[in-house]
C-alpha cells in the first residue's frame, strides 16, 4: 500500500488540530503545539484505522515525530510518497 | 468528512450548509470522521459561534483522552456546541466531593462517570478468585459504594446529567469454564456490580446508565479493548469501541435535548414486506415464518416494539389503497394490522406531500416524523426537499434492516410514561371519536356528549417524568417553549413561590392521560404563567379554557393582583396567538417575538366552557 505525504501530514494536523501548513518536514512532538503524549495516543489510533496498520508496543508510543511515523508505516508495508 | 459538515480548509469540496439533521442521518462515523469533525471546531470556530454550547465534563480512572474526539463530534452531530472537561486521572472522588473543583467550575450539563473496574476495584477485577464469600461480598459493597458517593456528589453539586459507565463482563473469568455458573464466579460479581449500578441510576434523578457492558458485548471483547494500549496508557478501548462509546453518549444527549421523534411512517414494498403487492399480489410478496419473509416480519416486529413506547406509526407508500388494506387485514405473515397505524397514505401522490398530510393529521410537526424506505430515489426526495424529517434508508440485506431500526436512536427517550404504553389506543380512540362527530349538528353539543373531564391539580412527584417529557416535546401548543431540565421542574415544584401545575384530561371514550402544565411564579404583588403548553391531541375541546380559567382562579386565591400570561413566539407555536386575549387578558407590552398580557383580580377567572367539568385538589 501506498499513501502521500499530503494525506499523512492532513491527517497529523486534523489530529492535532492545526493547519495543515504547520505540520512540516521536521514535524515531531517537539516542534508542534499540542501534541502531548494524549495526543500520541489519538495519532497511534487514527493512523492504525487510516492505514489499516497496527503498531506494536514498541512503536505505538515512540513514533512522535513525522519521520519516526513514516519509518513504523514502512515497517507495516505502507509506503509515504513524496 | 460526515456528510453534510465540510470544511473549507481541511478538504476540496465545496462547502454545505450546516444542517444539524443532516448529521443525524449521516449514520455510522469512523474514529477518523470524529478526529475531523472536533479539527473543525478548532480550527472553524466562527461557523459554530452561534449553535447553543453543551458542556460534557468526564471524571475517570483511566486515560479517556482518545474519547474526547467522538463526544465532540457526537455533540456537534446533536446541533450544539461542545465544550469538554476531562477530570484529572483517578480523581473522581476528590473532584466530586470538593463543590469548588473544577469539574463544577466548567458548569457542565452532563458529567460522564467512568470508573474501570479493575482500577477501582481490584478485588472483584483481578483478584477475585483469592477472596473469601465475605470479602467478596464486602468488595462489591465498596465498589458500589465509592461510585454512589461520587455520584451523589455530582448530584449535591450540580444540576448535571450524569452518566455512570458500567462494567464489560470478564473475558477470562478467574474460575474458568465453570465461572458463568457459580454463586461466586467472578461473571456473577461482576453482573452484581452492574445491578448494583443500575439501582444507583434509577434511585438518582437525572442518572442513567452508559452501558459499557452491552457496548463491548456487541462488539466482543477483543475488539474493543486495545490491550496494548490498555497495558501501556491505561487506555482500554480500540477505535471501534471508541466510536459505540461516544455514539451511546451523543444518543444521551439527543434524548435530553428532547429531539426525540414521535411518528414512525413506513413505506410497503420491500420495506413492510418482499416484492410489489401491486405485482406479485397478496400471495406472492414475501412475509412470515420463512425466509426471506422472516426478514420483513422481523422487521415489523422492531416497529410494533417502537409502537409499545409510544411511537405512533403511519404508511407512506405508492401503492392502490385496496392492496395495502389487504395486505394489513388478510396476510397471516403481517405482524402489523390496520389497528396499529394512525395514518395510511397508500396512493399514488408524492411522497413529501403524503408526509405533509400525516404531519396535519396527527397534529405533529414534520420534524417529528421519521420516514423508512429502500428507494435511494424517495430518500433523496424527502432528504432535499423535506430534510426537518429524519430519514432511515434501508440498504444492504433485509435481514439487517430490523436492526438498522432498532440502532437509528431517532426515538431514544429517557422516560418510559403509562402515556407512551398506551398511545396507539388512543389514536384508534380519536379515530372513534371523529365518527362520532358526523352525527351531532353543533360542535357544542358534540363536545357535551363527550363528558369532558379536565383534572387539575399540583404536579405529583410520579408525574414530574411525564411532566418534564411534555415539555420538553411539545412544540405547537406551547407558550414560551422553555425547555426545562428535570431537575428545574423538581425546583419548582418544591418552591414555596412556584407552583407546577398539571392537566389530566379525559371523555367517556378514553382517558387522555397528562396532557397540559403550567408553571406559576410569584413575581411581586403579582403571579406569573411563565409556561402554559399542551398536546395537541387534547386541544380544539375547551379543556384548555377550563386549564387558564382554573389557573386564573387559584392565582387570585394565592392573593395576586394581577395574573400574567407570557408568550414567546417560535418558529412552531402560531397556534398559541390569541389564547391570552380569549381568556381575558389585556396586552401590557411587547417586543419582537415577546409578549406580556394580564388580567387584574377585578375581572376574577378567566371563564370556563360549561361542557367541561372540572376537577382535582391544588393543594
Amino acid at each position: 500500500m501506498s499513501i502521500s505525504e499530503v494525506d499523512l501530514r492532513g491527517l497529523l494536523a486534523r489530529t492535532l488540530a492545526v493547519p495543515p501548513s504547520e505540520i512540516g518536514a521536521d514535524a515531531s512532538m517537539d516542534t508542534v503545539e499540542g501534541w502531548d503524549s494524549l495526543k500520541q495516543l489519538q495519532i497511534v489510533l487514527a493512523l492504525e484505522e487510516a492505514y489499516g496498520v497496527s503498531f506494536g508496543e514498541d512503536e505505538a508510543l515512540d513514533i512522535t515525530s513525522l519521520d519516526l511515523i513514516r519509518e513504523a508505516l514502512k515497517r507495516h508495508k505502507v509506503q509515504v510518497g513524496r | 468528512m460526515p456528510e453534510g459538515l465540510a470544511s473549507e480548509s481541511l478538504s476540496d469540496s465545496p462547502p454545505r450548509p450546516a444542517a444539524p439533521n443532516h448529521f443525524l442521518m449521516g449514520g455510522r462515523l469512523s474514529y477518523r470522521d470524529y478526529i475531523d469533525l472536533a479539527a473543525l471546531l478548532s480550527l472553524e470556530a466562527s461557523r459554530f459561534e452561534d449553535w447553543p454550547e453543551y458542556r460534557i465534563a468526564v471524571v475517570r480512572n483511566i486515560t479517556i483522552e482518545p474519547l474526547t474526539p467522538v463526544i465532540s463530534g457526537e455533540v456537534m452531530r446533536s446541533g450544539l456546541r461542545p465544550t469538554l472537561h476531562v477530570g484529572n486521572f483517578d480523581s473522581a472522588a476528590a473532584e466530586t466531593l470538593d463543590p469548588k473543583s473544577a469539574v463544577y467550575a466548567a458548569k457542565p450539563d452532563m458529567v460522564v462517570v467512568v470508573q474501570w473496574l479493575e482500577t477501582a476495584s481490584p478485588a472483584i477485577g483481578v483478584r477475585h478468585v483469592r477472596l473469601s464469600s465475605e470479602e467478596r461480598s464486602a468488595a462489591i459493597s465498596s465498589a458500589l459504594a465509592q461510585v454512589r458517593s461520587i455520584v451523589q456528589a455530582i448530584r449535591a453539586n450540580s444540576n448535571a446529567v450524569v452518566l455512570i459507565a458500567n462494567a464489560p463482563l470478564p473475558p477470562a473469568p478467574t474460575l474458568g469454564i465453570l465461572d458463568p455458573q457459580l454463586e461466586d464466579g467472578q461473571t456473577a460479581a461482576v453482573l452484581e456490580y452492574n445491578k448494583g449500578l443500575a439501582l444507583i441510576a434509577r434511585e438518582t434523578a437525572n442518572a442513567y446508565i452508559l452501558d459499557l457492558m452491552g457496548l463491548i458485548a456487541r462488539i466482543g471483547w477483543d475488539s474493543a479493548i486495545d490491550a496494548r494500549m490498555l497495558a501501556m496508557a491505561r487506555a482500554p478501548f480500540s477505535q471501534k469501541a471508541l466510536t459505540a462509546i461516544g455514539e451511546q453518549i451523543g444518543r444521551f444527549v439527543r434524548a435530553l435535548r428532547a429531539k426525540t421523534r414521535k411518528c414512525l411512517v413506513l413505506d410497503c414494498d420491500n420495506t413492510l414486506w418482499g416484492g410489489v403487492v401491486g405485482e406479485d399480489g397478496v400471495a406472492g410478496v414475501k412475509v412470515g415464518t420463512a425466509f426471506p419473509g422472516s426478514a420483513y416480519r422481523e422487521f415489523q416486529e422492531r416497529a410494533l416494539d417502537l409502537a409499545a413506547r409510544g411511537v405512533i406509526l403511519a404508511i407512506n407508500s405508492k401503492n392502490n389503497y385496496a392492496d395495502v388494506i389487504e395486505m394489513l387485514s388478510k396476510h397471516d405473515g403481517m405482524a402489523l394490522r390496520e389497528s396499529h397505524f394512525a395514518v395510511i397514505k397508500a396512493n399514488w401522490n408524492d411522497k413529501v406531500e403524503n408526509l405533509k398530510a400525516i404531519a396535519r393529521e396527527l397534529n405533529i410537526g414534520v420534524d417529528s416524523l421519521v420516514f423508512v424506505d429502500d428507494s435511494v430515489f424517495e430518500i433523496e426526495n424527502v432528504r432535499s426537499r423535506l430534510p426537518e424529517v429524519a430519514t432511515i434508508h434501508l440498504t444492504g440485506k433485509p435481514a439487517e434492516h430490523a436492526v438498522q431500526l432498532a440502532d437509528s436512536g431517532l426515538f431514544d427517550g429517557l422516560a418510559l410514561s403509562s402515556e407512551d404504553r398506551e398511545r396507539t389506543a388512543m389514536y384508534a380512540a380519536e379515530r372513534m371519536r371523529n365518527d362520532i362527530k358526523g352525527s351531532y349538528d353543533n360542535i357544542e353539543d358534540y363536545l357535551a356528549s363527550l363528558g369532558l373531564v379536565a383534572d387539575i391539580a399540583m404536579v405529583s412527584p410520579i408525574e414530574r417524568s411525564r411532566a418534564f417529557q411534555l415539555m420538553g416535546k411539545t412544540n405547537q401548543f406551547n407558550m414560551t417553549t422553555r425547555r426545562l431540565t428535570e431537575g428545574d421542574v423538581a425546583l419548582l415544584a418544591d418552591g414555596d413561590d412556584s407552583w407546577v401545575v398539571r392537566l389530566r384530561a379525559r371523555d367517556c371514550i378514553s382517558d387522555l392521560g397528562l396532557v397540559g402544565i403550567a408553571i406559576l411564579q410569584r413575581a411581586g404583588d403579582d403571579i406569573e404563567i411563565s409556561d402554559l403548553l399542551m398536546s395537541c391531541r387534547a386541544l380544539g375541546r375547551g379543556v384548555e379554557s377550563a386549564f387558564i380559567a382554573r389557573l386564573t382562579e387559584f392565582a387570585f386565591a394565592q392573593g395576586a393582583a394581577k395574573v400574567a400570561g407570557l408568550y414567546c413566539r417560535t418558529s412552531k407555536n402560531a397556534l398559541c396567538i390569541g389564547f391570552y386575549e380569549k381568556a381575558g387578558f389585556d396586552l401590557v407590552s411587547k417586543d419582537l417575538d415577546n409578549e406580556r398580557w394580564e388580567r387584574a383580580r377585578d375581572a376574577g377567572a378567566s371563564p370556563a366552557p360549561a361542557w367541561v367539568k372540572i376537577e382535582g385538589d391544588m393543594q
